[in-house]
C-alpha cells in the first residue's frame, strides 16, 4: 500500500497556499493509495480563508482523487454560520466521493471526542483523526480497537511539546499497534512546524519535518499490520498484547465523566 | 520525592537473590536517603512457569508475608522510606499463583499490595489476576503501581492518571528485543497521561521451551525514570545499577492544567469521556483462544528443533 504524505508551508495568501498545494499533489506519483494533507491547507491559526477558495480546494481535491483513483485525506479553516472558526476534515475515496467530513471547533475551548471514523478500504481499514483528538489518547486506541490498522491524521505541529508530540505518535501507534501517518503544514504566524511521518508499531518509518514544501512517498507491505495485529505466541512480535489481553470491565473509569483530571 | 529504582542482576544461584536484593537496597538507602525504592518484577529470580523454569518452583516464589517482605520492611523501616517490593511470583490458595507488589510505608507498616492486571504469556493458564487498577495514597500524594505487562495495557495508566496519581511505579521485565521502542513508549505515556514514571527491571536471562522451539528469553535492565518533560534516567541493558532522580509532584499534576505554554493539558483535559463507549467493547479482531493456546504450549516440553532461536 502506497502513502504520499504532503508537507506544506502556509504563507499568508490563502490562494497563494493553494496554488502552492496544486503544484505538489501534481508530483504526486500515479500509483499511490492514500494521499494525505495537512490539517490546516489554506490558512493558519484562526483566520479562515473565502468560502469560495475553501470550496474550490475541496472540488480539486475530490477530482484528484477521482482522476488519480486514490484516497485523500485532509482539512482546512473555514468559518462556520456564527462567524466563529472551525477546522473542516474530510476524506475522499477513490471515486471522488466524500465518505466522511467533520467541523471541529478551534480556540481556547477545544474539546476533543468529536468523531472517529473507521472506514474499509480496498487495503484494510483505516482510521481518520483531527485535532485536538490526534493527541488524545483514547481516540486512535478506539480506531484500532474498532480494527483500522493505519490512522491518517490531517494535522498540525505548533511550537509547543513538538518533540513530545512526535514521541507520542510513536508510543500510541506501538501501544495501540496501528501504523500512524501524519501531515503538517509550517507557517510563520502562528508558528507551526511543518511535518510528514509514517510510523509503524514497532519504528518510525520515516520522519521530515521542516519548514519547506516536500512530499514523502513510502509503501506499507501488504499484510504488514494485519500480521503485526495477530495473536503470535512466539511471542517474538508482542505488539499484539495490548489488542488481545484487554479486561475490559476494568475500564468503566475511563467512560465516566467525573474522571476527567 | 526522591526515588531510586534499583536494577538488579539474578544470581548463578537463585537463593541468592534476595541477599542480594537487601544489600542493594540497604546500600543504596544508606548513601543517600530516599523516599521511596523501587525493585525489580521477580526480583527473586525468574519464574517457574518461564520456559526451562520449571526446578524453580518453591524456590523463587513465596508466600506474602514471608521473608522477602519481611526482609524488605525492615529496611523500608531502619532507612524511613517506602519500597514498592518490586513485584514476585506469590503461592496463593490451591494451585494458583499471583505476581504481587507490595508496598511498605516508612514505617514499615504496609500501605497496600496490589497485581498484575493483565497477565503475559505463561501467567494467563497459572495466575490468577487482581481485578483492580488501583493508586495508593502516601505522604507524597497519590502514587500508582502498575506490573510489567500492565503498562503496555494503556487504559491501565490512563485511569491510574485519571484517579489522580501524579508517579507510577512499574516493576517489569524488558525484553532484549524493541528496547528503542519500550524507551519511546514510556516517554509517550508519561507525555499524554501527565504522569512521572519510575520503570525497575531485573538482568537476567532464561532458556527453555516455548511451544516446540528451544528460546532463549533476556530480562536487558533498561530500567527508566521519565517524567513528562522527557527522559531523565536510562539504566544499562547488561549489569546492576541504581537511578535516581528528584522527582515533582506537583508539575505532573500542573501540567494537566489548560495553560497556554504546554500542551500537554490536552490529552487529559479535552477528552470527552462520553464518545468513549467503545472502549468497552472487545478488540474486533479476536477470533482465539489464547489461553487454551498458552495451555497446550506449555505442555511441550520437546523441541522440534536442536537449533536454538529466540
Amino acid at each position: 500500500m502506497k502513502i504520499a504524505i504532503l508537507r506544506t508551508s502556509l504563507g499568508s495568501c490563502p490562494a497563494s497556499n493553494l496554488a502552492e498545494l496544486k503544484s505538489l499533489l501534481a508530483q504526486v506519483e500515479a500509483c499511490v493509495d492514500i494521499v494525505l494533507l495537512p490539517g490546516e491547507c489554506l490558512s493558519a491559526g484562526s483566520a479562515p480563508p473565502e468560502p469560495r477558495l475553501s470550496a474550490a480546494f475541496v472540488e480539486h481535491c475530490r477530482a484528484f482523487a477521482a482522476e488519480r483513483r486514490c484516497w485523500l485525506a485532509g482539512g482546512a479553516l473555514k468559518a462556520g454560520e456564527s462567524g466563529e472558526t472551525l477546522r473542516s476534515t474530510w476524506l475522499i475515496d477513490r471515486a471522488g466521493t466524500i465518505v466522511e467530513r467533520w467541523d471541529a471547533p478551534v480556540g481556547a475551548e477545544v474539546r476533543g471526542g468529536v468523531h472517529f471514523p473507521v472506514i474499509a478500504t480496498d487495503f484494510g481499514k483505516i482510521g481518520v483523526l483531527s485535532d485536538p483528538d490526534i493527541w488524545i489518547w483514547e481516540a486512535s486506541r478506539l480506531l484500532s480497537l474498532k480494527g483500522a490498522e493505519l490512522i491518517l491524521a490531517p494535522g498540525i505541529l505548533n511550537d509547543r511539546n513538538r518533540d513530545q508530540k512526535l514521541s507520542a505518535l510513536w508510543g500510541m501507534a506501538t501501544l495501540n499497534c496501528v501504523g500512524f501517518a501524519f501531515a503538517a503544514a509550517a507557517s510563520d504566524a502562528p508558528r507551526h512546524h511543518g511535518c510528514a511521518t509514517l510510523i509503524l508499531p514497532h519504528a518510525v518509518v520515516r520522519q521530515e519535518v521542516g519548514d519547506a514544501p516536500m512530499l514523502m512517498c513510502e509503501e506499507i507491505p501488504a499484510e504488514h499490520l494485519a500480521t503485526m495485529r495477530d495473536a503470535d505466541l512466539s511471542f517474538r512480535n508482542t505488539f499484539w498484547f495490548g489488542l488481545w489481553s484487554r479486561r475490559r470491565h476494568l475500564y468503566r473509569p475511563l467512560v465516566a465523566e467525573t474522571k476527567n483530571a | 520525592m526522591r526515588v531510586a529504582a534499583i536494577q538488579t542482576q539474578w544470581q548463578e544461584k537463585p537463593e541468592d537473590n534476595l541477599s542480594n536484593v537487601l544489600k542493594a537496597v540497604d546500600e543504596a538507602c544508606a548513601r543517600a536517603p530516599r523516599d521511596f525504592v523501587i525493585l525489580p518484577e521477580f526480583f527473586l529470580g525468574p519464574a517457574w512457569y518461564m520456559p526451562g523454569q520449571a526446578d524453580l518452583r518453591g524456590v523463587t516464589d513465596t508466600e506474602i508475608p514471608g521473608p522477602a517482605i519481611e526482609g524488605l520492611t525492615e529496611l523500608a523501616r531502619r532507612h524511613k522510606c517506602h519500597i514498592i517490593c518490586g513485584s514476585v511470583v506469590e503461592r496463593q490458595d490451591g494451585s494458583k499463583f499471583g505476581n504481587t507488589s507490595v508496598l511498605v510505608g516508612p514505617d514499615g507498616v504496609e500501605i497496600g499490595q496490589t497485581g498484575k492486571v493483565h497477565p503475559f504469556a505463561n501467567e494467563t493458564v497459572v495466575f490468577r489476576p487482581v481485578d483492580q487498577i488501583r493508586t495508593f495514597d502516601t505522604a507524597f500524594g497519590k502514587i500508582a503501581i502498575a506490573i510489567c505487562s500492565d503498562f503496555w495495557i494503556p487504559e491501565t495508566i490512563r485511569i491510574l492518571a485519571l484517579e489522580g496519581a501524579h508517579t507510577i511505579f512499574v516493576p517489569g521485565g524488558s525484553l532484549r528485543q524493541n528496547l528503542s521502542v519500550m524507551i519511546n513508549a514510556f516517554l509517550a505515556t508519561a507525555w499524554l497521561n501527565s504522569v512521572n514514571i519510575v520503570y525497575c527491571c531485573p538482568v537476567g536471562k532464561i532458556t527453555g521451551i516455548r511451544g516446540n522451539q528451544m528460546i532463549t528469553v533476556e530480562f536487558a535492565g533498561t530500567s527508566l525514570i521519565v517524567t513528562p518533560d522527557g527522559l531523565v534516567a536510562e539504566g544499562p541493558a547488561d549489569r546492576e545499577c541504581v537511578l535516581e532522580a528528584d522527582l515533582s509532584t506537583e508539575r505532573p499534576l500542573a501540567l494537566r492544567r489548560p495553560n497556554d505554554q504546554d500542551d500537554g493539558w490536552i490529552s487529559l483535559g479535552a477528552r470527552r469521556p462520553a464518545a468513549y463507549g467503545g472502549i468497552l467493547d472487545e478488540y474486533v479482531g479476536l477470533n482465539r483462544d489464547l489461553a487454551v493456546e498458552i495451555a497446550e504450549r506449555m505442555r511441550q516440553t520437546r523441541p522440534q528443533s536442536a537449533t536454538p532461536s529466540r
